[in-house]
Protein backbone atom coordinates (compact mmCIF):
# COMPACT_ATOMS: atom_id res chain seq x y z
CA UNK A 1 0.00 0.00 0.00
CA UNK A 2 0.96 3.68 -0.81
CA UNK A 3 2.33 5.41 2.32
CA UNK A 4 1.75 8.95 2.24
CA UNK A 5 3.33 9.46 5.40
CA UNK A 6 6.70 8.31 4.46
CA UNK A 7 6.65 10.72 1.80
CA UNK A 8 6.02 13.35 4.30
CA UNK A 9 8.95 12.27 6.81
CA UNK A 10 11.40 11.83 3.75
CA UNK A 11 10.54 15.87 2.08
CA UNK A 12 10.96 17.23 5.65
CA UNK A 13 14.93 16.67 5.88
CA UNK A 14 14.71 18.17 2.29
CA UNK A 15 13.13 21.40 3.34
CA UNK A 16 15.26 22.23 6.37
CA UNK A 17 18.19 23.05 4.87
CA UNK A 18 15.64 26.36 3.28
CA UNK A 19 14.61 27.29 6.54
CA UNK A 20 17.81 29.89 6.57
CA UNK A 21 16.44 31.61 3.25
CA UNK A 22 12.50 31.98 4.83
CA UNK A 23 14.15 32.69 7.91
CA UNK A 24 16.62 35.47 6.69
CA UNK A 25 13.23 36.48 4.03
CA UNK A 26 11.60 37.40 7.50
CA UNK A 27 14.42 38.84 9.41
CA UNK A 28 15.49 41.23 7.05
CA UNK A 29 12.60 43.35 6.65
CA UNK A 30 11.64 42.63 10.18
CA UNK A 31 15.38 44.82 10.87
CA UNK A 32 14.95 47.16 8.01
CA UNK A 33 11.02 47.74 8.62
CA UNK A 34 11.47 48.95 12.46
CA UNK A 35 13.87 51.81 11.34
CA UNK A 36 12.29 52.39 8.03
CA UNK A 37 8.75 52.44 9.68
CA UNK A 38 9.35 54.03 12.66
CA UNK A 39 10.99 57.55 10.18
CA UNK A 40 7.46 56.74 8.30
CA UNK A 41 5.75 57.28 11.47
CA UNK A 42 7.95 60.38 12.97
CA UNK A 43 6.94 61.95 9.56
CA UNK A 44 3.35 61.34 9.76
CA UNK A 45 2.45 62.77 12.70
CA UNK A 46 4.42 65.31 11.93
CA UNK A 47 3.80 68.48 10.46
CA UNK A 48 2.08 68.11 7.12
CA UNK A 49 4.80 68.91 4.66
CA UNK A 50 6.05 67.69 1.16
CA UNK A 51 7.92 64.74 3.12
CA UNK A 52 4.57 63.81 4.70
CA UNK A 53 2.60 63.61 1.38
CA UNK A 54 5.50 61.67 -0.16
CA UNK A 55 5.39 58.99 2.33
CA UNK A 56 1.89 58.92 2.44
CA UNK A 57 1.77 58.20 -1.08
CA UNK A 58 4.02 55.34 -0.58
CA UNK A 59 2.09 53.82 2.72
CA UNK A 60 -1.07 54.17 0.85
CA UNK A 61 0.16 52.58 -1.97
CA UNK A 62 1.82 49.65 -0.35
CA UNK A 63 -0.86 48.94 1.64
CA UNK A 64 -3.62 49.35 -1.01
CA UNK A 65 -2.06 46.67 -3.64
CA UNK A 66 -1.13 43.32 -3.11
CA UNK A 67 1.91 42.33 -2.03
CA UNK A 68 1.86 39.77 -4.87
CA UNK A 69 1.54 42.33 -7.48
CA UNK A 70 4.49 44.31 -5.74
CA UNK A 71 6.78 41.38 -5.92
CA UNK A 72 6.21 41.25 -9.50
CA UNK A 73 6.49 44.17 -9.63
CA UNK A 74 10.25 45.12 -8.13
CA UNK A 75 11.22 41.63 -9.96
CA UNK A 76 10.55 42.98 -13.76
CA UNK A 77 10.68 46.87 -12.83
CA UNK A 78 13.63 47.13 -10.66
CA UNK A 79 16.01 45.80 -13.72
CA UNK A 80 14.42 48.28 -15.83
CA UNK A 81 15.14 51.05 -13.80
CA UNK A 82 18.61 50.28 -12.98
CA UNK A 83 19.39 49.62 -16.86
CA UNK A 84 18.57 53.48 -17.21
CA UNK A 85 21.36 54.07 -14.94
CA UNK A 86 23.57 51.44 -17.00
CA UNK A 87 23.62 49.03 -14.22
CA UNK A 88 22.42 45.40 -14.55
CA UNK A 89 20.89 43.76 -12.07
CA UNK A 90 19.75 40.82 -13.52
CA UNK A 91 22.34 38.27 -11.49
CA UNK A 92 20.83 39.39 -8.34
CA UNK A 93 18.84 36.62 -6.58
CA UNK A 94 15.29 36.47 -6.80
CA UNK A 95 15.51 36.51 -2.74
CA UNK A 96 16.95 40.14 -2.84
CA UNK A 97 13.93 41.33 -5.10
CA UNK A 98 11.64 39.30 -2.45
CA UNK A 99 13.65 41.35 0.27
CA UNK A 100 13.14 44.51 -1.06
CA UNK A 101 10.03 44.77 -1.99
CA UNK A 102 8.86 43.51 1.50
CA UNK A 103 10.53 45.73 3.05
CA UNK A 104 8.77 48.70 1.89
CA UNK A 105 5.30 46.80 2.06
CA UNK A 106 5.93 45.79 5.70
CA UNK A 107 7.07 49.49 6.28
CA UNK A 108 4.26 50.95 5.71
CA UNK A 109 2.34 48.35 8.02
CA UNK A 110 4.52 48.67 10.74
CA UNK A 111 4.80 52.61 10.61
CA UNK A 112 0.98 52.34 10.76
CA UNK A 113 0.92 50.12 13.63
CA UNK A 114 3.27 52.50 15.64
CA UNK A 115 1.15 55.60 14.52
CA UNK A 116 -1.85 54.17 16.25
CA UNK A 117 0.29 53.34 18.87
CA UNK A 118 1.70 56.97 19.28
CA UNK A 119 -1.65 58.32 19.37
CA UNK A 120 -2.86 56.38 21.90
CA UNK A 121 0.06 57.46 24.41
CA UNK A 122 -0.80 59.69 27.33
CA UNK A 123 0.11 63.10 26.32
CA UNK A 124 0.70 64.33 29.75
CA UNK A 125 3.41 61.77 30.33
CA UNK A 126 5.40 63.41 27.14
CA UNK A 127 4.42 66.93 28.97
CA UNK A 128 5.83 66.19 31.83
CA UNK A 129 8.69 64.53 30.16
CA UNK A 130 9.38 68.06 28.65
CA UNK A 131 8.53 69.38 32.27
CA UNK A 132 11.73 68.24 33.18
CA UNK A 133 13.96 68.83 31.44
CA UNK A 134 14.09 66.44 28.01
CA UNK A 135 15.11 67.76 25.25
CA UNK A 136 13.14 66.45 22.44
CA UNK A 137 15.37 63.13 21.56
CA UNK A 138 15.51 61.94 25.40
CA UNK A 139 11.51 62.43 25.39
CA UNK A 140 11.35 60.26 22.62
CA UNK A 141 13.91 57.69 23.81
CA UNK A 142 12.73 57.86 27.41
CA UNK A 143 8.94 58.58 27.42
CA UNK A 144 7.53 57.45 23.98
CA UNK A 145 9.33 54.99 22.32
CA UNK A 146 8.90 51.99 25.02
CA UNK A 147 5.07 53.44 25.32
CA UNK A 148 4.69 53.47 21.74
CA UNK A 149 6.44 49.91 21.46
CA UNK A 150 4.42 48.33 24.65
CA UNK A 151 1.00 49.07 23.12
CA UNK A 152 1.98 48.79 19.27
CA UNK A 153 3.29 45.14 20.49
CA UNK A 154 0.19 43.17 19.81
CA UNK A 155 -0.31 44.19 16.60
CA UNK A 156 3.30 44.01 15.72
CA UNK A 157 2.83 40.37 16.50
CA UNK A 158 -0.12 39.84 13.88
CA UNK A 159 1.97 41.77 11.44
CA UNK A 160 5.24 39.79 11.86
CA UNK A 161 3.39 35.80 11.66
CA UNK A 162 1.75 37.26 8.36
CA UNK A 163 4.99 38.76 7.38
CA UNK A 164 6.65 34.89 7.98
CA UNK A 165 3.86 33.45 5.93
CA UNK A 166 4.13 35.71 3.26
CA UNK A 167 7.47 34.65 2.69
CA UNK A 168 5.86 31.27 1.22
CA UNK A 169 4.85 33.80 -1.94
CA UNK A 170 8.75 34.12 -2.87
CA UNK A 171 8.58 30.88 -4.72
CA UNK A 172 6.59 33.04 -7.56
CA UNK A 173 9.61 34.76 -8.77
CA UNK A 174 12.07 31.72 -8.22
CA UNK A 175 13.13 31.94 -4.82
CA UNK A 176 13.72 29.21 -3.25
CA UNK A 177 12.67 29.10 0.46
CA UNK A 178 10.90 25.93 2.51
CA UNK A 179 7.78 26.36 0.07
CA UNK A 180 9.95 27.12 -2.88
CA UNK A 181 11.68 23.54 -2.48
CA UNK A 182 8.86 21.92 -1.92
CA UNK A 183 7.27 22.97 -4.93
CA UNK A 184 10.24 21.58 -6.29
CA UNK A 185 9.87 18.28 -4.58
CA UNK A 186 6.59 18.18 -5.56
CA UNK A 187 7.61 18.52 -9.77
CA UNK A 188 10.36 16.04 -9.19
CA UNK A 189 7.65 13.44 -8.27
CA UNK A 190 5.43 14.82 -11.04
CA UNK A 191 2.71 16.03 -9.24
CA UNK A 192 2.55 12.87 -6.95
CA UNK A 193 1.67 12.62 -3.41
CA UNK A 194 1.87 17.15 -3.87
CA UNK A 195 -0.02 16.83 -0.41
CA UNK A 196 2.23 15.28 2.10
CA UNK A 197 5.27 17.40 1.08
CA UNK A 198 2.91 20.72 1.57
CA UNK A 199 2.06 19.65 5.02
CA UNK A 200 5.48 18.69 5.61
CA UNK A 201 6.37 22.58 4.61
CA UNK A 202 2.65 23.71 6.93
CA UNK A 203 4.37 22.09 9.71
CA UNK A 204 7.90 24.09 9.05
CA UNK A 205 6.00 27.29 8.90
CA UNK A 206 3.72 26.22 11.87
CA UNK A 207 7.01 25.90 14.05
CA UNK A 208 8.70 28.91 12.92
CA UNK A 209 5.33 31.15 13.92
CA UNK A 210 5.27 28.97 17.29
CA UNK A 211 8.67 30.66 17.94
CA UNK A 212 7.86 33.91 16.71
CA UNK A 213 4.38 33.91 19.08
CA UNK A 214 6.81 32.80 22.17
CA UNK A 215 9.14 35.88 21.38
CA UNK A 216 6.37 38.22 21.23
CA UNK A 217 4.53 37.05 24.50
CA UNK A 218 7.95 36.98 26.13
CA UNK A 219 8.55 40.67 25.14
CA UNK A 220 4.94 41.34 25.70
CA UNK A 221 5.13 40.45 29.16
CA UNK A 222 8.25 42.49 30.12
CA UNK A 223 6.89 45.54 28.28
CA UNK A 224 3.37 45.19 30.27
CA UNK A 225 5.34 44.71 33.82
CA UNK A 226 3.75 48.08 35.11
CA UNK A 227 0.77 46.96 34.81
CA UNK A 228 0.44 43.86 36.55
CA UNK A 229 0.43 45.64 39.66
CA UNK A 230 0.20 44.35 43.44
CA UNK A 231 -3.19 45.91 45.05
CA UNK B 1 14.68 91.52 40.99
CA UNK B 2 11.57 88.86 41.02
CA UNK B 3 12.27 85.29 40.26
CA UNK B 4 9.70 84.96 37.77
CA UNK B 5 8.49 88.05 35.72
CA UNK B 6 5.80 87.63 33.01
CA UNK B 7 5.41 90.70 31.00
CA UNK B 8 2.40 91.54 28.70
CA UNK B 9 1.81 87.62 27.96
CA UNK B 10 -0.67 87.38 25.33
CA UNK B 11 -2.51 84.05 23.75
CA UNK B 12 -5.37 83.58 21.74
CA UNK B 13 -6.80 79.87 21.02
CA UNK B 14 -9.46 78.45 18.84
CA UNK B 15 -9.82 82.31 18.24
CA UNK B 16 -10.62 82.85 21.36
CA UNK B 17 -8.55 85.42 23.35
CA UNK B 18 -7.54 83.63 26.59
CA UNK B 19 -4.86 86.14 27.83
CA UNK B 20 -5.10 89.29 27.42
CA UNK B 21 -1.72 91.10 28.27
CA UNK B 22 -0.95 89.43 31.41
CA UNK B 23 1.36 90.87 34.09
CA UNK B 24 2.65 89.03 36.48
CA UNK B 25 5.83 89.34 39.26
CA UNK B 26 7.15 86.69 41.68
CA UNK B 27 9.77 87.40 44.32
CA UNK B 28 12.32 84.92 45.38
CA UNK B 29 10.64 82.62 47.82
CA UNK B 30 7.09 84.04 47.21
CA UNK B 31 3.99 81.08 47.00
CA UNK B 32 2.01 82.98 44.15
CA UNK B 33 -1.73 81.63 45.05
CA UNK B 34 -3.72 81.97 40.95
CA UNK B 35 -7.32 81.98 41.94
CA UNK B 36 -9.92 82.22 39.22
CA UNK B 37 -13.37 80.51 37.95
CA UNK B 38 -12.72 77.65 35.34
CA UNK B 39 -11.99 79.17 31.40
CA UNK B 40 -10.19 82.24 33.39
CA UNK B 41 -6.82 81.22 31.94
CA UNK B 42 -5.14 80.64 34.46
CA UNK B 43 -3.89 77.09 33.72
CA UNK B 44 -2.98 78.64 30.51
CA UNK B 45 -0.85 80.76 31.95
CA UNK B 46 0.77 78.88 33.77
CA UNK B 47 2.03 76.88 30.94
CA UNK B 48 3.08 79.59 29.35
CA UNK B 49 5.99 79.89 31.75
CA UNK B 50 7.65 76.49 31.12
CA UNK B 51 6.65 76.53 27.04
CA UNK B 52 4.09 73.55 27.45
CA UNK B 53 2.02 75.73 25.54
CA UNK B 54 4.11 78.83 24.05
CA UNK B 55 2.23 82.39 24.40
CA UNK B 56 1.83 84.40 21.25
CA UNK B 57 3.29 87.17 22.23
CA UNK B 58 5.11 88.45 25.54
CA UNK B 59 8.09 87.71 27.70
CA UNK B 60 9.32 84.92 30.35
CA UNK B 61 11.82 85.89 32.98
CA UNK B 62 13.00 83.37 35.09
CA UNK B 63 16.25 83.55 36.99
CA UNK B 64 17.32 85.89 35.05
CA UNK B 65 17.16 84.17 31.86
CA UNK B 66 14.39 86.02 29.79
CA UNK B 67 12.39 84.36 26.87
CA UNK B 68 10.22 86.04 23.93
CA UNK B 69 7.17 84.18 23.56
CA UNK B 70 6.83 85.46 20.06
CA UNK B 71 10.31 84.21 18.50
CA UNK B 72 11.65 81.07 20.78
CA UNK B 73 14.42 79.27 20.10
CA UNK B 74 13.69 75.62 21.56
CA UNK B 75 17.41 76.05 22.84
CA UNK B 76 16.42 78.88 25.18
CA UNK B 77 13.07 77.01 26.16
CA UNK B 78 15.25 73.99 27.36
CA UNK B 79 17.13 75.97 29.66
CA UNK B 80 13.87 77.46 30.66
CA UNK B 81 12.31 74.59 31.84
CA UNK B 82 15.48 73.13 33.45
CA UNK B 83 15.13 76.07 36.02
CA UNK B 84 11.35 75.17 36.33
CA UNK B 85 9.47 72.20 37.84
CA UNK B 86 5.87 71.21 37.14
CA UNK B 87 3.24 68.95 39.09
CA UNK B 88 0.57 68.12 37.10
CA UNK B 89 -3.48 68.07 37.85
CA UNK B 90 -3.46 64.05 36.40
CA UNK B 91 0.27 63.50 37.85
CA UNK B 92 1.73 63.51 34.74
CA UNK B 93 3.62 60.33 36.15
CA UNK B 94 5.72 57.83 33.57
CA UNK B 95 3.28 55.07 34.58
CA UNK B 96 6.22 52.34 32.92
CA UNK B 97 8.60 53.36 35.22
CA UNK B 98 8.72 52.49 39.35
CA UNK B 99 8.69 55.43 41.79
CA UNK B 100 12.39 55.73 42.35
CA UNK B 101 13.13 55.55 38.32
CA UNK B 102 10.40 58.58 38.41
CA UNK B 103 12.36 60.59 40.54
CA UNK B 104 16.01 59.85 39.21
CA UNK B 105 15.56 59.87 35.49
CA UNK B 106 15.59 63.79 35.15
CA UNK B 107 18.55 63.33 37.40
CA UNK B 108 20.83 60.92 35.61
CA UNK B 109 19.04 61.81 31.76
CA UNK B 110 19.03 65.79 32.38
CA UNK B 111 21.62 66.50 34.85
CA UNK B 112 23.98 63.44 33.99
CA UNK B 113 24.19 62.97 37.86
CA UNK B 114 26.03 59.46 38.72
CA UNK B 115 22.69 56.37 39.47
CA UNK B 116 23.79 55.96 43.18
CA UNK B 117 23.64 59.31 43.67
CA UNK B 118 20.59 60.15 42.17
CA UNK B 119 18.56 57.27 44.07
CA UNK B 120 20.56 58.77 47.40
CA UNK B 121 18.47 61.69 46.62
CA UNK B 122 15.49 60.16 45.18
CA UNK B 123 15.66 58.57 48.89
CA UNK B 124 15.67 61.36 51.01
CA UNK B 125 13.12 63.30 49.55
CA UNK B 126 10.67 60.10 49.37
CA UNK B 127 11.69 59.83 52.77
CA UNK B 128 9.88 63.32 53.80
CA UNK B 129 6.47 62.98 52.27
CA UNK B 130 6.63 58.37 53.95
CA UNK B 131 6.68 57.08 50.35
CA UNK B 132 10.12 55.55 51.00
CA UNK B 133 8.23 52.35 51.17
CA UNK B 134 6.93 52.57 47.36
CA UNK B 135 10.20 53.31 46.10
CA UNK B 136 10.04 50.05 43.79
CA UNK B 137 6.16 50.39 43.20
CA UNK B 138 4.88 50.89 39.43
CA UNK B 139 2.28 54.09 39.79
CA UNK B 140 -0.74 52.56 38.90
CA UNK B 141 -0.23 50.81 42.66
CA UNK B 142 -0.58 53.94 44.31
CA UNK B 143 -3.24 55.71 45.17
CA UNK B 144 -4.05 59.62 43.58
CA UNK B 145 -2.83 61.01 46.80
CA UNK B 146 0.61 58.87 47.30
CA UNK B 147 1.01 59.58 42.78
CA UNK B 148 0.73 63.21 43.46
CA UNK B 149 3.34 63.06 46.28
CA UNK B 150 5.99 61.24 43.92
CA UNK B 151 4.89 63.93 41.42
CA UNK B 152 6.47 65.99 43.47
CA UNK B 153 9.47 64.93 44.51
CA UNK B 154 10.09 64.33 41.16
CA UNK B 155 10.21 68.27 40.57
CA UNK B 156 11.59 68.81 43.59
CA UNK B 157 14.15 66.35 42.70
CA UNK B 158 15.94 68.64 40.05
CA UNK B 159 16.12 71.44 42.52
CA UNK B 160 14.32 74.03 40.11
CA UNK B 161 13.99 78.02 41.02
CA UNK B 162 10.56 77.69 40.73
CA UNK B 163 8.04 75.11 40.65
CA UNK B 164 4.87 75.33 38.97
CA UNK B 165 1.47 73.31 40.25
CA UNK B 166 -1.08 72.86 38.44
CA UNK B 167 -4.61 72.16 40.02
CA UNK B 168 -2.46 69.72 42.34
CA UNK B 169 -5.77 68.58 44.01
CA UNK B 170 -8.56 68.91 41.89
CA UNK B 171 -8.15 64.97 40.32
CA UNK B 172 -8.32 63.42 43.82
CA UNK B 173 -10.66 62.15 45.95
CA UNK B 174 -11.71 64.73 48.57
CA UNK B 175 -9.67 62.73 51.78
CA UNK B 176 -6.57 62.23 49.28
CA UNK B 177 -6.59 66.02 48.87
CA UNK B 178 -5.04 66.85 52.81
CA UNK B 179 -2.30 65.02 52.08
CA UNK B 180 -0.74 66.72 49.40
CA UNK B 181 -1.87 70.18 50.73
CA UNK B 182 0.53 69.21 53.61
CA UNK B 183 3.00 68.08 51.18
CA UNK B 184 3.10 71.43 49.43
CA UNK B 185 2.71 73.44 52.42
CA UNK B 186 5.93 71.62 53.48
CA UNK B 187 7.86 72.69 50.19
CA UNK B 188 6.68 76.22 50.42
CA UNK B 189 8.34 76.21 54.20
CA UNK B 190 11.77 75.36 52.22
CA UNK B 191 11.79 78.14 50.89
CA UNK B 192 11.58 77.20 46.97
CA UNK B 193 9.19 79.61 44.82
CA UNK B 194 6.31 78.40 44.07
CA UNK B 195 3.33 79.13 41.61
CA UNK B 196 -0.14 77.47 42.43
CA UNK B 197 -2.85 77.39 39.99
CA UNK B 198 -6.06 76.00 42.96
CA UNK B 199 -9.17 76.29 43.84
CA UNK B 200 -8.71 75.44 47.78
CA UNK B 201 -9.31 78.97 49.50
CA UNK B 202 -7.49 78.09 52.46
CA UNK B 203 -4.73 76.45 50.81
CA UNK B 204 -4.14 79.98 50.02
CA UNK B 205 -5.03 81.85 53.00
CA UNK B 206 -2.93 79.71 54.92
CA UNK B 207 0.54 79.54 52.74
CA UNK B 208 0.30 82.36 49.98
CA UNK B 209 2.56 85.39 50.28
CA UNK B 210 0.55 86.39 47.13
CA UNK B 211 -2.68 85.69 45.58
CA UNK B 212 -3.89 86.53 42.55
CA UNK B 213 -7.37 86.62 41.14
CA UNK B 214 -7.70 85.97 36.96
CA UNK B 215 -10.68 86.60 35.38
CA UNK B 216 -11.74 86.74 31.33
CA UNK B 217 -7.36 86.29 30.46
CA UNK B 218 -6.44 89.25 32.58
CA UNK B 219 -5.44 89.99 36.54
CA UNK B 220 -8.11 91.72 38.33
CA UNK B 221 -6.80 91.90 41.44
CA UNK B 222 -3.42 90.59 43.40
CA UNK B 223 -2.34 91.25 46.34
CA UNK B 224 -1.73 89.28 50.06
CA UNK B 225 -4.39 86.46 51.23
CA UNK B 226 -5.97 88.84 53.65
CA UNK B 227 -6.15 91.35 50.81
CA UNK B 228 -7.59 89.95 48.02
CA UNK B 229 -9.71 86.66 49.82
CA UNK B 230 -11.17 88.61 53.25
CA UNK B 231 -11.46 92.02 52.07
CA UNK B 232 -11.36 91.98 48.20
CA UNK B 233 -11.60 95.11 46.30
CA UNK B 234 -12.97 94.06 43.04
CA UNK B 235 -16.81 93.19 42.61
CA UNK B 236 -16.00 90.16 40.19
CA UNK B 237 -13.32 88.66 43.02
CA UNK B 238 -16.00 88.80 45.47
CA UNK B 239 -18.61 86.84 43.53
CA UNK B 240 -15.79 84.40 43.01
CA UNK B 241 -15.15 84.02 46.78
CA UNK B 242 -18.90 84.06 47.58
CA UNK B 243 -20.32 81.06 44.71
CA UNK B 244 -17.12 78.82 46.53
CA UNK B 245 -16.84 79.62 50.36
CA UNK B 246 -20.60 79.66 50.86
CA UNK B 247 -22.40 76.64 49.80
CA UNK B 248 -25.94 77.85 50.80
CA UNK B 249 -28.79 77.20 48.71
CA UNK B 250 -30.25 80.44 46.96
CA UNK B 251 -32.19 77.51 44.55
CA UNK B 252 -34.08 74.27 45.09
CA UNK B 253 -34.88 72.12 43.21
Amino acid sequence: MWQGHELFLSSLPKLVPYIPVTLLCFLAPTAVSLVLGTLICRIRVGRKNALYYITSLFVSFFRGTPGLVQIFLFFFGLPKVFELFGVNINGWDAVVFYIIATCCNFSSFVSEALRGAYEAVDKGQIEAGYSIGYTRFQCFYHVIAPQTLQIALPNLKNLEIDLLKGVATAYVIGAIDVMGAAQRIISQHRGYGQIWILLAAAALYFVMNVVIEAVFNFLTYICNRHERVRI
Amino acid sequence: MPMVELKQIKKRLGGEDVLNGVDLSVGEGDVVVILGPSGSGKTTLLRTINFLNPADSGTVTVGGLTVDSAKHHHKEVLALRRKTGMVFQNYGLFKNKTVLRNITEGLTVVRKIKKEEAEKRAYELLEKVNLADKAGAYPAELSGGQQQRVGICRALALSPEVILFDEPTSALDPELVGEVLKTMKAVALTGITMIVVTHEISFAREVADKVVYMEGGVIVEEGTPREVIDHPKDERTLRFLRSILEDSMDYMI
